[in-house]
C-alpha cells in the first residue's frame, strides 16, 4: 500500500500570500507523481468561493477547514479586524485563530490515517504535535521563515517563537529553506545540527491554467517605453527591506535619466513607502502597483532589466529565482537563502543603499554585465527541480522515519 | 637519467580598490595599497622567506648542484621595493650563479594577445627592472600563465632570447614527450615544456588527503622522476606553491628541503634552462597553432578570456592603447598597464562555480560580477580623464600657466608666482629644502598647485615624485603639454 502524507498547511493554491503556498502545491504535486498519498489540511477563507481547484487526483485529498488565517494584514477591510496587532504586522487576534484551527485538525486527525505528519510554519505547528501525539507518528516541520525573520530584529512576538521552539524540539526532523535559515535556528533556537536537512527552493510555475495566457497588454507598458527598469517585488513589509530600494532608486535616478522603478507588491507599509517615494522626490519615476495577479507579476519579471531583493532577512527568497527564470540579473541581500541555489547573481548588504546604487548603475550600464548574469542566472535556476528536491525530502526524511 | 629543470613564477598582482560608479571622475587612486600591503607581508611571512631561506640552504648543502630558475613579474618587484631584505634574500641566491633569471610582461599581461607592440614594451621594461635590481639580463623567456603560440616565439627570439618555456600540453605533444627540447616552428627559438604531472603532483595535488598517492614522499616522488625516458624534466610552478597554496601544516617545506637531495643521491641532477640549451640538442620543430596556456585543464586562454565580460573588458582596455601612451603621462601609462595585469580577468572567471574551488581561492571578491563591476567602472574613469584631458580649453591651460597672487613661499627664503618659477625653483633648492616641504606627512608643492593654481593633474603627480629632480621634471612636462594645448588652438 502506498504511504500516506499527513501535510498541514497555511496557503495551497489559489489562496497565496507568499512563497509557502508555492512550496506546498509544487510538493505535493511531485509527492502525488510519485506515488504516495497526500491528506493536505489547509485553513481556507470562510468568505470565499473555491473557483479554481488546482489540481485533481485521486491520490490527494486536500481538507479544508473554514478559517480566518492568514497571518498578514493584507484584507484588512474584509476582515475588519485591527492591524494594531503584535508588531503592527499580524492580525490582532491570530493567536486565538490559530488554537482554534489547531482545535479543529483534532476531528481530521483522529478521522484519518497517515504515516508522516509533514508540517509548514508555526500556525500549523501546534497542530502537527497533536497529530503526533494522537497518533504517535513521525513529525517533520517544514520551516519557511521564523519569528526572527519576521521580527527584524525589532522585537518578535513571545509566544510564536515558543511555539516554534517547541515544535523544533517535538520533531523528529526539521527542514529548512536554506543554510542561512538553518544556522539561524541552530544558533537562537538550540536546535542540533544533525536535526537538520536542508531543502532549497526550486522554481515552478505556480499558475496553474495556462490558457489564462493573455498577453498582457497593461498600462505600465507606456510608462516604460524606452526606459530600463528596475523590479521590486515582495511583500510590503520591513523584513524585504522595501525602505532600501527606494533610497537606492533615489541615488540610481540621480546618474540615470532612462529608468522606471516599478514597485510591486502590498503590505503594511505601502502607504510609509509611497509617502517616502514623495519626500526622496522620486514619485515620477516610481510606479507602486499594489497586490497583483500571477500573470501580471510574470509580466513584470519579462518586462525587468534587473531584480532587486534587499531583505533584512530572508530565509530563501523565491522571487529571486523567479525572477532569474524569467531573465532578469538579481541582486540580492546577503542575507538570504537564496544566493545558496542563485549562484550567478550579485550580492549586497541589505543596508548599504549606496552599493545597491552602485550595483543597479552597474548592471544598467553595462550590457555586457546584464546578459551574462542573465544567462547564468537561469542555468542556476535549472540546476534545481521540484521533483529532485521532493526526492531528496523522500529519500533523506521519510525513508528514514517511517 | 633526466635532469632536472625546476622553475618557478613569483608573482602578486596590485589589486584594485572597490571602486565604485561615484567614484568615476572624482580623481581618485585605483589600487589598494593597505590591501596589497596586506597581502604581500602575509606571502612574505608565509612564502617567500621560509622558502628562499630553504633554497639557498640547500646550494650551500649541495655544493651548487641544486639549481632553480626564478621569473619575479614587474608588478612584484615594485611592491617588494619597501622591503629590501625581500629582495636581498633573492639576490643572495642569484649571486651564488646556481640560480637564473627569467624574463617575462613586467605587469604579468596578455598584450601578447592583444597588442605585440604592448608585449614587447612590457618584456622591455621587464628586463630593465631585473638590470636595476640585480644586474641582469635574461635569455630566457616566459610568458604570462605559459600562454603560447608560433607567432610568440618569433616575437621573443627577436628580442634576443634563446628559449621559451611552455606548457607541455598533450593536445601539442600528442605521442611526444614533453622530456625533450624542441624548436619553435617558424622561429629559431628552443622550447622547454612543462612535465605538468610531475609538476601538479606537488603544485595541486602535495595536501590533497582523497589523491590516491597522498601522501607525497620525496622518495617516492623521484622515483617517479627517474623512470622518466628523456633528456629532462621541466618542473614548473608557481613559487607560492611553498607555503601559500600549499600550506606550512602540509609538509610542503620539509618536501622541498628533502625532494632535490634525494634527486642528487639517486644520479639525478639540476639543470638551469639556459644550461639545458647548451647540454641538450632539439629532437624536432613543435608547432603551437593555437594559444596554449598552463591552467585548468583546458590548458587554454578561458580562464582569462572565457566569458564575455572579460572579453569586453579586455577589449576595452587595448582600445585605450593609443590614447593612453599619447598622454605621454607617466601615471596613467601605468595604472593602465596595471590594469593589464592576468589576475584581474581571473577574478571575472565564471567558471569556477563548476571547476571546483581553486579560483575561488584567489578571488579577492564576492563574484565575478563584483571584479567586472569594479574594473568597468576604473575604465570608464580613464577614459573620463582621458577626454577631461582632451576637451582642456586654451583658457584654461593659459590660466594654470598665468602668475598667481598667492605665492609659495619656500623654506630657503625664495617664492614662485607660477609654474615656471616652480620648475626651477625644484631644480635649484637644496634637498633639504625639498624634505622640508614634501616628506612623508605633506606635500607643500602640490597642495600649492591643487588649492591656488587648480590643477589637480599635477598636483597628484606631484604627490608621486620621490626627488626635487622628479618633481622639477613633472612640472617641465606639464609646461610643455599645457603650450602645446595653447599652439594647438591658436593653428
Amino acid at each position: 500500500m502506498n504511504k500516506k502524507i499527513f501535510m498541514i498547511g497555511w496557503e495551497y493554491p489559489p489562496y497565496i500570500i507568499g512563497g509557502l503556498g508555492r512550496v506546498c502545491y509544487h510538493l505535493t504535486k511531485e509527492l502525488v507523481n510519485k506515488e504516495l498519498e497526500v491528506i493536505f489540511l489547509t485553513p481556507f477563507p470562510i468568505d470565499k468561493k473555491d473557483e479554481r481547484v488546482k489540481f485533481i487526483s485521486p491520490k490527494l485529498k486536500i481538507v479544508k477547514i473554514g478559517s480566518w488565517i492568514n497571518p498578514y494584514y493584507y484584507e484588512k477591510k474584509k476582515c475588519n479586524i485591527s492591524i494594531q496587532g503584535v508588531n503592527g504586522v499580524y492580525y490582532e487576534n491570530i493567536l486565538e485563530e490559530v488554537k482554534r484551527f489547531t482545535k479543529e485538525c483534532e476531528k481530521i486527525i483522529r478521522e484519518e490515517e497517515f504515516d508522516i505528519i509533514h508540517c509548514h510554519d508555526w500556525m500549523t505547528f501546534e497542530a502537527g504535535i497533536l497529530a503526533k501525539k494522537i497518533k504517535k507518528k513521525p513529525l517533520v516541520v517544514h520551516v519557511h521563515s521564523t519569528e526572527l525573520d519576521r521580527g527584524c530584529g525589532l522585537g518578535i512576538c513571545k509566544e510564536i517563537f515558543e511555539i516554534e521552539r517547541k515544535a523544533f524540539e517535538e520533531a523528529d526532523k526539521i527542514i529548512t529553506v536554506s543554510n542561512f535559515m538553518k544556522n539561524k535556528i541552530m544558533e537562537f533556537y538550540n536546535v542540533q545540527e544533525n536535526k537538520i536537512e536542508v531543502v532549497h527552493n526550486a522554481f515552478g510555475k505556480y499558475r496553474m491554467d495556462d490558457k489564462e495566457k493573455k498577453e498582457n497588454k497593461s498600462s505600465i507598458s507606456k510608462l516604460i517605453k524606452n526606459k530600463k527598469v528596475v523590479l521590486y517585488l515582495g511583500r510590503v513589509t520591513l523584513q524585504k527591506g522595501p525602505e532600501y530600494f527606494l533610497r537606492a532608486a533615489k541615488i540610481v535616478s540621480d546618474f540615470y535619466k532612462d529608468v522606471v522603478f516599478v514597485f510591486a507588491g502590498y503590505g503594511e507599509l505601502l502607504t510609509k513607502m509611497i509617502e517616502l517615494a514623495c519626500e526622496l522626490g522620486i514619485i515620477d519615476k516610481v510606479i507602486f502597483t499594489g497586490y497583483l495577479k500571477d500573470e501580471e507579476v510574470e509580466y513584470l519579471y519579462r518586462i525587468a532589466d534587473v531584480y532587486v531583493m534587499p531583505s533584512v532577512s530572508e530565509p530563501f527568497g523565491i522571487t529571486a529565482l523567479e525572477a532569474a527564470f524569467y531573465g532578469n540579473p538579481t541582486i540580492i541581500s546577503k542575507n538570504s537563502g537564496v544566493k545558496e541555489v542563485l549562484k550567478n547573481s550579485i550580492l549586497i548588504d541589505f543596508w548599504d543603499v549606496r552599493d545597491i546604487a552602485n550595483k543597479i548603475l552597474a548592471v544598467l550600464n553595462y550590457d555586457v554585465l546584464n546578459e551574462v548574469l542573465k544567462e547564468n542566472g537561469r542555468k542556476d535556476v535549472e540546476k534545481i527541480t521540484w521533483s529532485m528536491q521532493t526526492e531528496k525530502i523522500i529519500n533523506n526524511i521519510y525513508e528514514k522515519l517511517w | 637519467m633526466a635532469s632536472i629543470c625546476f622553475y618557478l613564477h613569483v608573482h602578486q598582482p596590485i589589486r584594485l580598490k572597490r571602486f565604485t560608479f561615484f567614484d568615476i571622475g572624482k580623481d581618485i587612486d585605483y589600487f589598494d595599497k593597505e590591501r596589497n600591503k596586506l597581502y604581500l607581508e602575509r606571502i612574505i611571512e608565509k612564502s617567500y622567506l621560509p622558502t628562499n631561506k630553504i633554497i639557498l640552504e640547500l646550494i650551500h648543502k649541495t655544493d651548487g648542484r641544486f639549481k632553480i630558475s626564478f621569473s619575479i613579474t614587474g608588478t612584484l618587484l615594485e611592491q617588494l621595493e619597501e622591503y629590501p631584505h625581500v629582495i636581498e634574500s633573492f639576490e643572495k641566491i642569484i649571486k651564488t650563479g646556481c640560480a637564473e633569471l627569467v624574463g617575462e610582461t613586467y605587469y604579468h599581461s596578455l598584450a601578447s594577445i592583444y597588442s605585440l607592440k604592448e608585449f614587447v614594451a612590457q618584456i622591455k621594461l621587464h628586463e630593465k627592472k631585473l638590470k636595476e635590481i640585480f644586474g641582469k639580463k635574461p635569455k630566457i623567456f616566459r610568458n604570462t600563465e605559459l600562454v603560447y603560440q608560433n607567432q610568440i616565439g618569433k616575437i621573443v627570439e627577436s628580442l634576443g632570447y634563446k628559449a621559451i618555456l611552455a606548457e607541455g600540453a598533450d593536445k601539442i605533444l600528442e605521442w611526444r614527450s614533453p622530456c625533450f627540447l624542441y624548436k619553435a616552428k617558424d622561429a629559431n627559438i628552443i622550447l622547454l615544456l612543462k612535465h605538468y604531472r610531475l609538476s601538479d603532483d606537488i603544485a595541486f595535488r602535495f595536501s590533497n588527503s582523497s589523491w590516491s598517492e597522498w601522501p607525497l614522499t620525496p622518495d617516492k616522488y623521484i622515483s617517479w622522476v627517474s623512470q622518466v625516458q628523456g633528456d629532462i624534466v621541466n618542473i614548473f610552478m608557481d613559487y607560492e606553491t611553498f607555503g601559500e597554496h600549499q600550506w606550512k601544516e602540509s609538509g610542503i617545506f620539509e618536501f622541498l628541503e628533502e625532494f632535490p637531495i634525494e634527486a642528487l643521491k639517486r644520479g639525478i641532477d639540476f639543470v638551469l634552462p639556459s644550461e639545458a640549451i647548451k647540454k641538450f640538442k632539439p629532437v624536432a620543430d613543435l608547432d603551437f597553432p593555437n594559444y596554449v596556456s598552463w591552467a585548468d585543464t583546458e590548458r587554454d586562454l578561458t580562464a582569462w578570456i572565457g566569458n564575455k565580460m572579460q572579453q569586453f573588458a579586455l577589449n576595452e582596455l587595448y582600445s585605450l592603447e593609443q590614447a593612453i601612451l599619447a598622454t605621454k603621462d607617466r601615471n596613467i601609462i601605468d595604472a593602465w598597464r596595471k590594469l593589464q595585469t592576468a589576475d584581474h580577468f581571473y577574478y571575472m572567471c565564471t567558471k569556477w562555480f563548476a571547476d571546483g574551488d581553486v579560483h575561488k581561492y584567489f578571488n579577492p571578491y564576492d563574484s565575478p560580477y563584483e571584479a567586472f563591476i569594479i574594473f568597468m567602472n576604473i575604465i570608464n574613469d580613464i577614459k573620463q580623464r582621458l577626454r577631461g584631458e582632451a576637451e582642456m580649453k586654451k583658457e584654461e591651460a593659459l590660466r594654470i600657466l598665468s602668475d598667481f597672487s598667492d605665492i609659495f613661499w619656500c623654506h630657503d627664503g625664495k617664492v614662485f608666482k607660477n609654474l615656471y618659477e616652480l620648475r626651477d625653483g625644484l631644480k635649484n633648492m637644496s634637498n633639504e629644502t625639498y624634505s622640508y616641504h614634501a616628506n612623508n606627512e605633506k606635500n607643500d608643492f602640490s597642495n600649492w598647485v591643487r588649492d591656488v593654481i587648480k590643477d589637480e593633474k599635477l598636483a597628484n603627480d606631484l604627490r608621486k615624485v620621490k626627488s626635487k629632480e622628479e618633481a622639477s621634471q613633472i612640472v617641465e612636462n606639464r609646461i610643455k603639454e599645457l603650450e602645446k594645448k595653447i599652439r594647438r588652438s591658436i593653428l
